[in-house]
C-alpha cells in the first residue's frame, strides 16, 4: 500500500490536512522511567532540541541521574532572556570548550564592565559561531573590550579561525546607537575572516538621531581589514546620500582591497532636504582620498542617481590599483 | 505489512536484504529502504549481508515500525526523480508539495505511539543510525518537556526524585539563573 502513484491528484488545491486522531495510546502509563535509562548521548540529543539552555539546565533538578549530566555538555547553547548579572555565572558552568553555537540574547541593559566580563566568559568557550544581542548603557564603548578580548590581533595574536567567523555584535539599544556620519547610524558590526583577510561588515541605518557623530575608531578598535562590506538601510522616507559616509569609513580603512555596498530601500520617491547632514561636507565631491590598495568595488542596487555617480568617479580617481 | 516478496517493489531489479529481529523474525526489504540505516549501509558495503542481517537489539515489533518509516522515507527520496518526467514544472512542484505534506502527516501519525515504543524507537534509531528517525523521535520528547516544571516532567516520565532536600537546594543555588 506504500506504492501509491501520483495519479489520484488532479491538480487544484490540496485536500484539507487530516490530523491523526488525538490522544491515542501515548497517555497509557506503565510507571517505568524509560527516559532516565537512556544513555547520556541520547539524553543530550533530546536536551539540545529544546534549543534553550535555561530549560535544559532546569532538568538537573529532576533526579541524581540528571543532576550532573547533561546541559553543561551540549554543543549548542542558547541563553535567551537571562539577566545580565547571571549570564557570566551561567557561562562559567558550561563544561564544553568547543561549542558550535553560542547564542546570547539578553533583555537587560549592560554596563561596559558587564559586557566585558560576559565576553571574557564567552571567549573561554571558543564557540564556532557567536551571536550576542544586547543593549549597552554606554553606547558601543563595550565593543572595544569585546573585540580586543576575542579577535583583535594587536592584543591576542592571530584571530583563532574557528572563533572569528560569524562573530556578530548587534546593538538594539535605541537611542544609544552610535551615529557614524550625518544620518548614518551603526546597527550591526560583524568581523569575519576569509582567506586570512579580515572582512568587516557594517549595517548602517539612515536614521535621524540627536547624538553627536562619533568616529568609528572611538567606538570600536578594529584590526586592519581587507574587505569592507556596508549594508545601507533607510527607514526614513527619504533617499540619503551615502558617498560622504562611505568616504569617511574608507579613510579609516585605507588598506581595503575590496569594497562592497549593498543598498536597501533607497529607491524612495523623495530625496532628502538640500541641507541634510548626509551630504556634509558640501565639498565632498572634490575631497581627496588615497585608496592605494583598492582593487574591486561592488555595488548592489546602484540606481545611478547623480550623487552615486559622483561617488564612483571619486573612487575611481583615487584608486590607482582598481581592476 | 512488513513481510516480503509481494513484488510491488518494481520487479526483481531492486536488491533485497533480509533483516532479522532479536526474536528471530525475518523481514525482507529493498536495499533502498535498508540503507536509510547507516549501520546497515556499512554492512552492505562490507559485503556482510548474505544470510540476513541479525539485529539483536531490535524486537520484531519495533523493527516493523522502523521499516515502515524507512519505506516511506526511501520512497520520498527516490520518488522525486521517477515521477517528474511526465509533469510540467508547476505540476511537479504541486505534486512535490503535496508529497512533502503527506510525509509530514505520516511522521505525525507515526509518532502517535505509547511512551515505551517511543523510547524503543529512539534506541533503535540510534543503534541503526537513522538520522531522520532519531531527530523525529528526540524532537517529540523535547517538545513534550518544553515549558514544563521539574515536577511535571517527573510525573510525565515516572522519574523518581532521589535528591535530598539539601541537594535540591544546592542545585537551585548553583543554577539559580535557570530558575529565576
Amino acid at each position: 500500500m506504500e506504492s501509491r502513484s501520483g495519479h489520484g491528484r488532479q491538480g487544484g488545491p490540496a485536500p484539507p490536512r487530516r490530523r491523526p486522531n488525538p490522544k491515542p495510546q501515548s497517555y497509557i502509563n506503565d510507571g517505568v522511567d524509560r527516559i532516565s535509562g537512556l544513555p547520556d548521548h541520547l539524553l543530550e540529543e533530546i536536551l539540545r532540541r529544546l534549543r534553550c539552555a535555561r530549560s535544559a539546565a532546569r532538568t538537573s533538578l529532576l533526579s541524581r541521574r540528571w543532576r550532573h549530566a547533561l546541559w553543561r555538555g551540549l554543543p549548542e547553547l542558547s541563553f535567551h532572556g537571562i539577566a545580565a548579572g547571571a549570564l557570566p555565572v551561567a557561562l562559567a558552568q558550561v563544561a564544553r570548550p568547543d561549542l558550535s553555537l553560542l547564542d546570547i540574547h539578553s533583555i537587560s541593559c549592560f554596563e561596559v564592565a558587564g559586557i566585558a566580563s560576559l565576553l571574557r566568559a564567552a571567549a573561554r568557550l571558543a564557540p564556532a559561531e557567536l551571536v550576542v544581542s544586547a543593549d549597552l548603557l554606554e553606547a558601543w564603548a563595550g565593543g572595544t573590550s569585546f573585540l580586543s578580548s576575542c579577535s583583535c590581533p594587536a592584543s591576542t595574536g592571530p584571530i583563532p579561525s574557528r572563533w572569528s567567523c560569524g562573530t556578530t555584535f548587534r546593538n538594539c539599544g535605541f537611542p544609544m546607537t552610535p551615529l557614524i556620519h550625518g544620518v548614518w547610524c551603526l546597527c550591526e558590526l560583524k568581523l569575519g575572516e576569509k582567506k586570512d583577510a579580515y572582512v568587516l561588515s557594517l549595517t548602517l541605518d539612515g536614521e535621524r538621531t540627536a547624538e553627536q557623530p562619533r568616529n568609528l575608531q572611538e567606538v570600536v578598535q578594529l584590526p586592519s581589514v581587507s574587505v569592507l562590506e556596508l549594508y545601507l538601510h533607510t527607514f526614513w522616507p527619504e533617499a540619503h546620500v551615502y558617498g560622504p559616509m562611505v568616504l569617511d569609513l574608507m579613510g579609516i580603512f585605507a588598506d581595503i582591497k575590496r569594497l562592497k555596498l549593498v543598498i536597501r530601500d533607497l529607491k524612495l520617491e523623495k530625496a532628502c532636504l538640500p541641507n541634510c547632514t548626509c551630504a556634509q561636507p558640501q565639498n565632498w565631491r572634490s575631497q581627496s582620498i588615497s585608496l592605494i590598495a583598492l582593487e574591486v568595488v561592488e555595488i548592489e542596487n546602484f540606481i545611478g542617481s547623480s550623487h552615486e555617480v559622483d561617488f564612483l568617479k571619486l573612487v575611481f580617481r583615487s584608486a590607482p590599483m582598481m581592476k | 505489512m512488513a513481510s516480503a516478496g509481494s513484488g510491488d517493489e518494481k520487479a526483481a531489479a531492486a536488491a533485497m536484504i533480509t533483516l532479522i529481529s532479536s526474536d528471530n523474525e525475518k523481514f525482507e526489504v529493498t536495499e533502498a529502504t535498508a540503507t536509510l540505516s547507516q549501520t546497515i549501509r556499512h554492512m552492505i558495503e562490507d559485503g556482510c549481508t548474505d544470510g540476513g542481517v541479525p539485529l539483536p537489539n531490535v524486537t520484531s515489533k519495533i523493527l516493523a515500525r522502523v521499516i515502515e518509516y524507512c519505506k516511506k522515507h526511501a520512497t520520498a527520496a527516490a520518488g522525486e526523480e521517477g515521477s517528474s518526467s511526465s509533469f510540467s514544472d508547476a505540476a511537479f512542484l504541486e505534486v512535490d508539495r503535496a508529497f512533502l505534506e503527506e510525509l509530514e502527516e505520516f511522521d505525525d501519525a507515526f509518532l502517535e505511539v505509547d511512551r515505551a515504543t517511543l523510547f524503543d524507537l529512539i534506541l533503535a534509531a540510534n543503534y541503526l543510525d537513522i538520522k531522520g528517525l532519531l531527530n523525529l523521535t528526540c524532537q517529540k520528547v523535547a517538545d513534550s518537556v518544553k515549558g514544563k516544571t521539574p515536577e511535571q516532567i517527573r510525573e510525565m516520565y515516572n522519574i523518581v526524585n532521589d535528591l535530598t532536600p539539601e541537594e535540591e537546594a544546592e542545585i537551585r543555588r548553583e543554577t539559580q539563573w535557570a530558575f529565576e
